[in-house]
């Protein structure tokens, strides 16, 4: 009704029995949800203790609260409230006092446990969180052979730590925030105060907050909620499993997003260029980065370009090769049924198929599934003269080259990106290979993430940034400046522009 | 119709394209070599060299194993007709697939045929043959060249094509001179003329003689290997060559020097109204060869430096009087002469320099520099 206020929410009174309606009625019916009640030693005064089974640790529910609460006071003063009591009796931390019952639900769930004492208003929140948690793994989706071996696990606290213990100096900032009307899950937001700029924090928290969903059930779920309804295939705020790789974005004027029960932080924003950097790029030479940034970038033109390149030249340009390979291949082709085009297409879903059956397999089955679909089935089609051995060589090395990579997410992008490349190469041969190829980078130079550039520093160009880390990468004790694509408060890494400001103004 | 759909029915049109006239890999004939001649009845006659497909790949490549069981993984088609056209066609009558020019590497123009080259312009007007092909001149007719073959490599074109490029001769004659260079007269200026390989059917099969040089767009005369190999060096600026020379006054003294840098330089001067043809050759050299004669003093140094320079005078000069009596300036002369004197009525056309230049003086100048030995006793 207009003008009407919402009846309050009863809060919870001094007396027991009516506490533990009110509790009742607010966490709802579940059979995991404990509710032991007990008798304090001291003036044998009831007490109930609500708790959710699997969330808490009953090792510390009974050492650090049930055992000495069973014991007498060590004052003969009554405590005045339920922090003095808790203070004076129990070994575990309180979290808080409240007396709304919604607030106690919401605590409960998160594994903490709620202790109500007949003739005190309110319960007391008791940390006693405790689960199952993998350990600290190496991460199985960004594997290194240099660099650090620690990956995130499903914990925010945690990831949280991972990322601090290698930032310890000042600066950094973690906001933690709930997202989701059911789910209720923990966001820690983290930047560096002085170096990521303010309109991006801004800009992400503004996001987090406005998030409207029932339950946020992974950060790549939450990743979407964050960059908008887009279709873009691309990325536009990165995933990652590693604490290293997160720090070196904060040093960088990034923000990261990491969400509880997810091993992967958000990293934003995040360009093209990001997408091909691995970590250990900066855990080598220069020159051997430099060399394998050379492998990488061949990988990717091959993924991208070999399949479509074949069907142009097998089907409109086969001009534009030398003639012997001209020759060579049209030996090749030469009572093969498919069209150079169909060929390809077929190896390509059969590739996919195989990614598919790799990653959901169990580990020693898929081995056996990808000799069985890459070796024998092409080997037999070959054979057969169903396909082409030339066709079977693309899609191997096209396969291969979305291996450099360095996220399987890329490579997933341009696995489906480049199919686009491969039906304009189809119906219009290398004109149509290079207007789609014309219209891609048109298409990815109109986009951005958070306001940068997708495509910079090449597009827009900045030279600095280039020259600074792109295929080349200085070597780290020469890479004093920052990005300046992510337009970072603080450009300098060396500390040498801040001192003297410092200085400047302590004179004045 | 809405937009949209419009759109979506234009994209379906588009993508038909190719429908009716699309030719798989596999379904064209790939024409790598082609000779023209013309013959004595005023007929045409075009012979066309293919690969033979058809050897199944799992036995190999397309070159070494993929020959047919006739031994030969080349095919030649000759046609004959009044026309080009009709010849062409009656060429491809047998083929089923479609013949494509696209992959043309080798042009051989018949002696006859090349005596007039206007007649063979439109094939540069063809947009279906490249125009970067290599031109050759066949010694006589052309179809004995596209049918010889090649020992040791399949694709007799192939081989020509590579030789061209310098990768599988030394022969000074192949010289790689593009269709669109000596058809369109694009060469560097329009006195100056061009000169294309001469290509032998002979008996280790298809190889390289000389050069065909050209007074204009017709054939003026054939020259051996030696002066194919001069003119590429009067022609250049820089060059490596072998000299060997009779030292004079010394009978059976004999030396060979193998020239390491050689410098050329060509000047047209104008005395009393003529032009005179001048090169300045400076060669530095490692003495290969010399027998009877003991290389002990700068006085014989300088003897020995004397006769070789004198003979590659000599043979400069022979050279360019041959091209003189033949009418044809591959060299280059007629572009210097009209720099140095733009507006002389001799340089105002190609008829008005042909007439100079084959009267001209020729100057040679060539200085020899032992700079090393390592001679053969």
């Amino acid at each position: 009704m207009p003008g009407s206020r919402a009846a309050p929410r009863p809060l919870l009174p001094p007396e027991l029995a009516e506490s533990r309606r009110l509790v009742q009625e607010a966490m709802g019916t579940s059979d995991d949800i404990h509710y032991l009640p007990l008798r304090l030693r001291w003036r044998n005064t009831p007490a109930l203790v609500v708790y959710l089974d699997g969330l808490t640790s009953t090792d510390s529910l009974h050492g650090d609260v049930l055992e000495p609460l069973r014991r007498n006071l060590p004052s003969r003063e009554p405590p005045g409230d339920l922090a003095d009591l808790a203070a004076q009796l129990l070994n575990t931390g309180v979290a808080l006092v409240t007396r709304d019952p919604a607030r106690v639900r919401e605590e409960v769930c998160r594994g903490k446990s709620a202790l109500l004492v007949d003739g005190y208003s309110g319960a007391l929140i008791l940390d006693t969180q405790g689960w199952e948690e993998r350990p600290v793994q190496s991460p199985p989706s960004e594997t290194l052979l240099k660099g650090p071996r620690d990956g995130f696990v499903e914990n925010v606290t945690t990831n949280v730590a991972m990322v601090r213990r290698r930032l310890g100096g000042p600066g950094l900032v973690v906001r933690h925030f709930r997202v989701g009307r059911r789910g209720r899950t923990r966001v820690a937001v983290l930047y560096i105060q002085d170096l990521a700029p303010r309109r991006l924090v801004q800009e992400i928290i503004g996001r987090i907050r406005s998030v409207e969903y029932d339950a946020v059930l992974d950060s790549f779920q939450l990743r979407e909620l964050l960059a908008g309804p887009v279709l873009s295939p691309f990325p536009r705020i990165e995933g990652t499993e590693r604490p290293d790789k997160v720090a070196a974005a904060l040093l960088s004027g990034k923000v990261a997003v990491i969400m509880d029960t997810s091993p992967f932080a958000l990293v934003a924003p995040s360009t093209l260029i990001d997408s091909i950097l691995a970590p250990d790029d900066y855990y080598s030479t220069p020159l051997l980065t430099l060399f394998v940034r050379l492998v990488r970038l061949a990988g990717w033109m091959v993924m991208v370009l070999a399949p479509p390149l074949y069907i142009a030249i097998e089907m409109y340009n086969p001009d534009i090769v030398r003639t012997e390979l001209a020759l060579y291949l049209a030996q090749e082709r030469s009572g093969i049924p498919l069209t150079a085009a169909m060929e390809v297409y077929f190896l390509e879903v059969v590739m996919e198929m195989i990614y598919e059956a790799t990653i959901r397999l169990p580990a020693k089955v898929s081995a056996t599934a990808t000799v069985v679909g890459g070796v024998i089935v092409g080997q037999a089609a070959v054979q057969a003269r169903f396909i082409s051995g030339t066709a079977l060589v693309v899609a191997a090395i096209s396969a291969i080259g979305s291996f450099t990579l360095p996220g399987p997410e890329i490579g997933q992008t341009w696995r489906a990106t480049k199919w686009v490349l491969m039906v304009a190469a189809s119906f219009f041969g290398v004109y149509g290979l290079f207007a789609a190829g014309f219209a891609l980078v048109v298409w990815l130079a109109s986009q951005d993430s958070f306001g940068t550039p997708y495509l910079a520093p090449l597009a827009p160009f900045i030279f600095q940034d280039l020259k600074r880390d792109s295929l080349w990468r200085k070597p780290v004790g020469e890479m004093k400046g920052r990005p300046r694509t992510y337009r970072a408060q603080d450009p300098d890494r060396t500390g040498r522009r801040q001192n003297r400001k410092y200085q400047n103004q302590g004179e004045r | 119709m809405s937009r949209r759909r419009l759109a979506l029915l234009l994209l379906g049109l588009v993508g038909l394209t190719g429908c009716w006239d699309f030719r798989g890999l596999d379904q064209r004939a790939f024409a790598i070599m082609i000779g023209i001649d013309r013959l004595p009845d005023d007929r045409w006659r075009v012979s066309v060299q293919m690969h033979q497909v058809g050897a199944p790949a799992t036995q190999g490549g397309a070159f070494q194993e993929g020959r047919t069981p006739e031994g030969a993984a080349s095919r030649v088609m000759v046609g004959e007709g009044p026309t080009l056209q009709r010849a062409f066609e009656n060429a491809r009558a047998d083929l089923s697939r479609e013949l494509d020019l696209s992959f043309l590497d080798v042009l051989v123009i018949g002696e006859a045929a090349a005596r007039d080259l206007w007649d063979l312009d439109w094939i540069v007007r063809n947009l279906r043959i490249p125009v970067t092909s290599n031109v050759a001149v066949a010694r006589g007719e052309a179809e004995p060249v596209v049918r010889a073959q090649t020992p040791g490599f399949p694709l007799p074109a192939i081989y020509a094509t590579r030789g061209f490029s310098g990768a599988w001769t030394r022969s000074p004659a192949a010289v790689r001179t593009f269709l669109w260079t000596l058809f369109n007269r694009d060469l560097f200026s329009p006195l100056e003329d061009p000169y294309v390989p001469v290509l032998v059917p002979d008996e280790y099969g298809l190889n390289w003689h000389g050069v065909a040089v050209f007074q204009g767009p017709a054939l003026a005369g054939m020259v051996g290997e030696e002066s194919a190999a001069l003119i590429n060096i009067v022609r250049g600026n820089r060059f490596e060559y072998t000299i060997d020379a009779e030292v004079p006054g010394r009978p059976g003294v004999r030396a060979a020097i193998y020239i390491q840098r050689g410098r050329v330089r060509r000047r047209v001067v104008w005395e009393n109204g003529k032009p005179v043809l001048t090169v300045h050759i400076t060669a530095y050299g490692d003495l290969r060869e010399m027998t009877g004669l003991e290389l002990q003093d700068s006085a014989t140094q300088a003897e020995v430096e004397r006769a070789l320079a004198d003979q590659l005078a000599r043979q400069v000069t022979g050279l360019i009087q041959e091209l003189q009596a033949l009418g044809s300036d591959p060299v280059g002369f007629g572009e210097l002469a009209r720099r140095a004197a733009p507006y002389r009525s001799e340089v105002q056309g190609r008829d008005a320099w042909q007439a100079a230049y084959q009267g001209a003086r020729v100057m040679v100048t060539v200085t020899v520099h032992i700079i090393s030995t390592g001679y053969l006793r």
